[in-house]
């Protein structure tokens, strides 16, 4: 990837494989699986997802806790531990070479300059040991071999262009000497250090209060557009969505039910299960009145039942649904949905 | 941080005179006369007998030679032994011997510990981690003295490749080896044990995961970010060792017959002196609690959420 | 002098006696072990402990200074190792006609440490020294047979703990003693005494020198002796280093030109350095390698045992404290109840003598046996004689014995002894500290049976008589009092012909059998162990390791 700042490099200390992107395709997740293999038994975590990521697109993955999004992450960064993760199929290529098949030091060579994540919490995120400014410093120290006052140079600038204010006298605190707000820019900061081409931002806003959530989204669109990555973004919030995405992948017991534009699944969705969560989001005009939640608990990921996998808490269901699995079909033209009942719920 | 360091100071002192106290009327409580084995076996004369009573306070009520004896410390006096030899000067002369001895196991602990604590950590339920957890775990259930007389007649007597006692009032290095080795074995095991733990714990930690989302490689995330985390409660027990290691280890030295605070311990225990046990027992606490403070700043320099103020 | 066990005593005495003054120079060329060629010179390093008083002769009773004190000064007399006789060392002749004067000629050019000669008045003043009470010497009460002795003693009520407060006695020079010459001085004792010359052997009748009285307290860290050794340094609680005096005149000089003696805290730390070679002596032999004899394979040819003068005994409190034991054959019963030699093998893994009498074998006078009976192992005779008596009035037999030490085994298993053999309950009262002990023992207070023991001030069989059962004696805890006993000691100490005067105090001992006042138990042993670089150890009749023979191979 082309770099738009004005960095010093010397020697580059990436092995000098370039990617580039064919026709803006960044990312191409074709059927993935992932299964933990616990001694009580095999867990399908992740069950068969493809995706595709543009540059300059955003895209939310969106589900309850336990529906495979955050997996669907590290499999991406290839952060799982395995054991007792597997991978038993499927594709993740980014442009156009397949991450699976990689060496692991090539592969390692990736994550930073290429392909960057930041996480839900920042302050367990964060070695509490060292400074800031040397945490986001690593990044040019140890994969481009700056030295290490230009290396805080950057971090500096990076600290002031994540809008941390009297960066230059903060380099050297340590993370919990900030706010939760500020501690989130600086993992922002650290991830957008070597100018990757893809972001992936974990939950990042879960564990801040709303208006810090507003700026830190907003600070990620901004990221986003100025450097034309290509963004996914983990939540299981439908609000902090909407500003920032162009779509939404909708996951429920390892799989996407829906994708969808962002305009297009709010107005419309075309799964109930998407329509439950939709209609679960509390409204002032409400007030008095029960919340509206969607009955029962997501599956065990050991015993997925048969057929549609929300069939037990979805107020359509019928025998169909508890025997054959709904496959993601194009409903509508750009949008997909894995219900055999689409297309009443879209017109609902 | 200074109010901090002063305040801990100032708090030193009640606890010094409070240990002391203590000690004091527990030693001089105790059934056991200092006369016993001055004048062989028969007891003494009443002339010398009132002699030494006199000097030695032994005739004053108990609070009243505590009271005597704080004026004396306050002034740097610490008394006498028995055998009229300024306890002071005896400290002085085995206080390095004994610090010598800590340091040397120290370092023996130390290194070998984290070393192996470290390896364990990374290589979980191997045949090494197995090895070395049944060792440790035995060599913590021996008592000191089985280990260091064991070690003194195979090693010393029967292979000669350690010297069998130490016993010259400047001991060499190589002297030292042996009961250096047994001294820290115990601590050894605490040591990597662990830090087995600590590591363990930390590589579950998120900026672990954080920094190999970073691309860093493995040696760099486990050997720098997370061990850099999984030391700290090591060092600050390894500061506490020191300090425990400086107060003699009165075993130790009296198996291998070393001149140093704890063997003085020893004799002056079995001897009945009070004044010495008091006296050395006081500067073991003084010495113990600045070591406590200078641990406790060391914390709070490896660990910056922690603060003094 | 009266004792816990030997083994303290032992332990204590260890490296210093090891320090082996140079005996018996090459001319009778005696040897005890059969030695390789002994050379002249040399040094040895030894094991120590820490002297507990500075080192001046009057003062120290106690076995860690004296051993440095009997290499670092002369006296008039020394003992032989192997007999424990009496040798003149720097007296030239000991006479008297009427055992009550004595004129004591001493040999001439005797030198001190320190170049000055030795001379009657050196003598003279360090007995007065010695006896002057407040000068708190420990070994004062040696002075006591000598004329105008109790004047120099104190007598102050002021404080009833220290006679001497507020008070100061009569004179500071004993009427007894009179310097003649440089070389002659006068002794009158206020009562006969047969043994005087074996008595002044003991380290309290060492002369001082001139310098000792200009600074007491500086002499007792440098002492000045005319000894075969001088003491070099003593670094305190570490080491003492004594060398050879070049100018001893006597028969007695060192072969060793140095002794390096080193303190030890631990029995077996010392133990160790010996079987490493890296120690040449030591006097303590730890229980650890008593057991089974492991010492004697640990060290062939490396070790020696040998009876000392200690004695250890159970005495029976005075009639009035505690009339339960009063009748003699109720004593006899019990001491004929005690399996000696069981308990000598199983708790002191036989580092004891059964005894036979209460004398100690070692000294000039002993005779064996005169216990008779009543000192061999016969439960059913036991039985028979206390039914003689009546049988035991109380409920049960107690034996006492100070806690701080290790007494606690062989105080139970001679009350099982005792109880198995008679019938009797019998326990094994443990009293807090020896101090305690003979506090109770000393204000009449102690009921029943208590331990004692009794170590050699000089080896002669008086001291095991006199001090103890003499009417009123200062050790005499049982109030024995026999006018008999009595009158044979007054007619022995008449005696002018030291075999003469024996018979008679073994006619006394033998009254003893028939009273009974208290059972003698078992002689010590010491156990002493060297490296292969040494030989000519010879153990003395205290104890201690003879400095003269001692020698490098």
């Amino acid at each position: 990837m082309t770099t738009t700042q004005d960095t010093t490099t010397p020697s580059d200390k990436t092995s000098g494989v370039t990617y580039t992107p064919e026709d803006g395709l960044l990312l191409e997740v074709e059927d993935l699986y992932v299964e933990f293999h616990t001694p009580d038994g095999i867990a399908t975590a992740i069950n068969g997802v493809s995706f595709d990521l543009h540059q300059g697109e955003s895209l939310a993955i969106l589900g309850e806790s336990g529906s495979g999004k955050s997996v669907t992450a590290q499999a991406i960064m290839g952060i799982l531990d395995m054991p007792p993760a597997v991978i038993p199929g499927g594709h993740i290529r980014y442009c156009g070479q397949d991450l699976l098949s990689m060496p692991e030091d090539q592969r390692r060579r990736t994550r930073g300059p290429e392909v960057s994540m930041i996480f839900q919490d920042a302050l367990s995120s964060l070695n509490p040991v060292f400074p800031v400014g040397w945490q986001i410093a690593e990044m040019f120290r140890m994969h481009r071999g700056v030295n290490k006052s230009d290396a805080l140079e950057q971090a500096i600038r990076l600290m002031e262009r994540v809008q941390i204010p009297a960066a230059r006298d903060r380099v050297k605190a340590y993370p919990h000497q900030f706010s939760g707000g500020m501690r989130q820019r600086i993992m922002i900061a650290m991830a957008i250090a070597l100018d990757p081409a893809v972001l992936i931002a974990d939950e990042p806003t879960t564990a801040l209060d709303v208006t810090v959530q507003a700026q830190i989204m907003a600070l990620l669109d901004e990221l986003q557009q100025e450097r034309q990555m290509g963004l996914i973004l983990i939540t299981h919030d439908l609000g902090v969505v909407a500003d920032v995405a162009d779509r939404i992948a909708v996951m429920y017991a390892g799989r996407f039910v829906e994708k969808a534009d962002v305009v297009e699944l709010y107005s419309a969705p075309a799964h109930p299960y998407t329509r439950g969560l939709l209609e679960s989001i509390p409204r002032l005009d409400q007030k008095g009145q029960t919340l509206a939640a969607i009955g029962g608990l997501p599956p065990n990921l050991m015993r997925i039942p048969p057929g549609c996998p929300f069939n037990p808490r979805c107020r359509r269901a019928e025998d169909v649904c508890r025997r054959d699995r709904p496959e993601l079909r194009e409903v509508v033209p750009g949008r997909f949905a894995a219900c055999h009942f689409a297309e009443e719920v879209i017109n609902a | 941080m200074g109010t901090y360091v002063i305040r801990r100071l100032l708090q030193m002192i009640p606890v010094i005179l409070g240990a002391t106290f203590l000690i004091f009327t527990m030693v001089f409580a105790l059934p056991g006369d200092p006369l016993a084995g001055k004048c062989g076996e028969r007891p003494c004369p009443p002339a010398y007998a009132a002699a030494f009573r006199e000097k030695y306070n032994l005739n004053d009520p108990l609070p009243i030679q505590y009271g005597k004896y704080v004026g004396n410390l306050a002034q740097g006096d610490f008394g006498e032994t028995t055998n009229g030899i300024k306890v002071i000067d005896q400290l002085k002369a085995r206080y390095p011997i004994t610090a010598q001895l800590a340091l040397m196991a120290l370092a023996f602990e130390a290194i070998i510990g984290i070393t192996v604590g470290v390896f364990t950590g990374i290589r979980r339920g191997g045949f090494l981690d197995n090895l070395v957890l049944i060792s440790t775990l035995v060599v913590i259930s021996i008592p000191v003295f089985v280990v260091g007389g064991l070690s003194q007649y195979f090693l010393g007597v029967r292979l000669g490749l350690f010297p069998v006692t130490v016993t010259s009032a400047n001991p060499t290095f190589y002297q030292l080896m042996l009961p250096a080795m047994v001294l820290g074995s115990i601590s050894l095991a605490y040591i990597s044990r662990l830090t087995r733990t600590s590591l363990v714990e930390n590589l579950r930690s998120d900026y672990v995961r954080t920094a190999t989302a970073k691309g860093l490689r493995r040696r760099r995330a486990v050997g720098l970010h997370a061990l850099r985390n999984s030391l700290i409660p090591v060092v600050t027990f390894i500061g506490f060792d020191f300090g425990f290691l400086l107060g003699g280890a009165i075993v130790t030295e009296a198996i291998f017959n070393i001149p140093g605070v704890g063997g003085y311990l020893f004799r002056s225990i079995r001897a009945r002196d009070g004044a010495s046990v008091v006296g050395t027992v006081t500067v073991l606490v003084i010495v113990f609690l600045f070591v406590n403070l200078l641990v406790d700043l060391l914390y709070g320099l490896l660990d910056p959420r922690i603060s003094h103020d | 002098m009266r004792g816990t066990t030997r083994k303290v005593a032992v332990a204590a005495l260890s490296a210093v006696a090891l320090l082996a003054a140079g005996c018996g120079s090459g001319e009778e060329g005696e040897t005890d072990t059969p030695a390789a060629e002994a050379k002249t010179g040399g040094e040895i390093t030894v094991r120590g402990c820490n002297p507990e008083n500075p080192l001046i002769p009057q003062n120290t009773t106690e076995t860690c200074g004296g051993t440095v004190i009997d290499a670092v000064f002369s006296k008039l007399v020394h003992y032989e190792p192997e007999t424990a006789a009496p040798k003149n060392d720097i007296a030239e002749s000991i006479e008297t006609e009427d055992n009550q004067t004595f004129t004591v000629k001493l040999k001439q050019g005797y030198k001190f440490h320190d170049g000055t000669e030795v001379k009657a008045k050196n003598f003279v003043d360090a007995w007065n020294y010695g006896a002057y009470a407040p000068n708190a010497q420990s070994s004062g009460y040696f002075m006591e047979p000598i004329e105008g002795f109790a004047d120099l003693q104190c007598a102050g009520t002021a404080n009833p703990e220290d006679p001497c407060e507020g008070f100061t006695p009569k004179a500071k020079e004993m009427t007894g003693l009179k310097v003649v010459d440089d070389h002659t001085f006068t002794i009158k004792t206020s009562e006969k005494v047969s043994n005087l010359p074996v008595r002044l052997g003991y380290s309290a009748f060492s002369p001082l020198p001139d310098v000792f009285f200009a600074d007491p307290e500086a002499f007792g860290d440098k002492p000045i002796g005319s000894g075969p050794f001088k003491l070099d340094s003593w670094t305190k609680e570490q080491a003492i280093v004594l060398s050879k005096f070049a100018d001893y005149s006597g028969e007695f000089g060192a072969k060793l030109d140095k002794i390096n003696y080193k303190i030890y805290q631990d029995a077996d730390a010392a133990y160790n350095d010996v079987l490493a070679n890296n120690l040449d002596a030591t006097d303590e032999i730890p229980t650890s390698a008593l057991i089974d004899d492991k010492y004697k394979t640990d060290l062939p040819d490396r070790n020696a045992q040998k009876e000392e003068g200690v004695i250890q005994t159970v005495t029976f409190a005075p009639v009035n404290v505690d009339p339960l034991y009063a009748d003699p054959k109720i004593r006899q019963a019990i001491s004929m109840a005690i399996d000696r030699e069981t308990i000598i093998k199983q708790i002191f893994n036989g580092t004891r003598v059964p005894a036979t009498g209460w004398v100690s074998p070692v000294v000039d006078g002993y005779k064996a046996d005169q216990c008779g009976e009543f000192c061999k192992f016969d439960p059913a005779k036991a039985k028979a004689l206390l039914q003689e008596a009546g049988g035991f009035k109380g409920d049960k037999i107690t034996l006492a014995y100070n806690a701080d030490a290790a007494h606690k085994d062989w105080t139970e298993a001679t009350c099982n002894s005792i109880k198995q053999a008679l019938g009797v309950e019998c326990a094994a009262v443990g009293v807090v500290d020896f101090a305690t002990l003979r506090q109770q023992v000393g204000d009449r207070k102690q009921k029943g049976m208590f331990r004692t023991g009794w170590q050699m001030d000089y080896p002669s069989i008086e001291n095991f008589l006199a001090p103890i059962y003499k009417t009123g004696a200062s050790s005499n805890d049982g109030d024995y009092s026999n006018p008999e006993f009595d009158a044979l000691l007054t007619e022995a100490a008449a005696q002018q012909d030291p075999a003469a005067a024996n018979a008679k105090y073994q006619e006394a001992e033998a009254l003893l059998a028939a009273d009974m006042p208290s059972i003698p138990l078992w002689y010590g042993k010491a156990t002493v162990g060297w490296s292969d670089k040494v030989t000519g150890v010879k153990i003395t009749a205290f104890g201690t390791i003879d400095y003269s023979s001692l020698a490098l191979k």
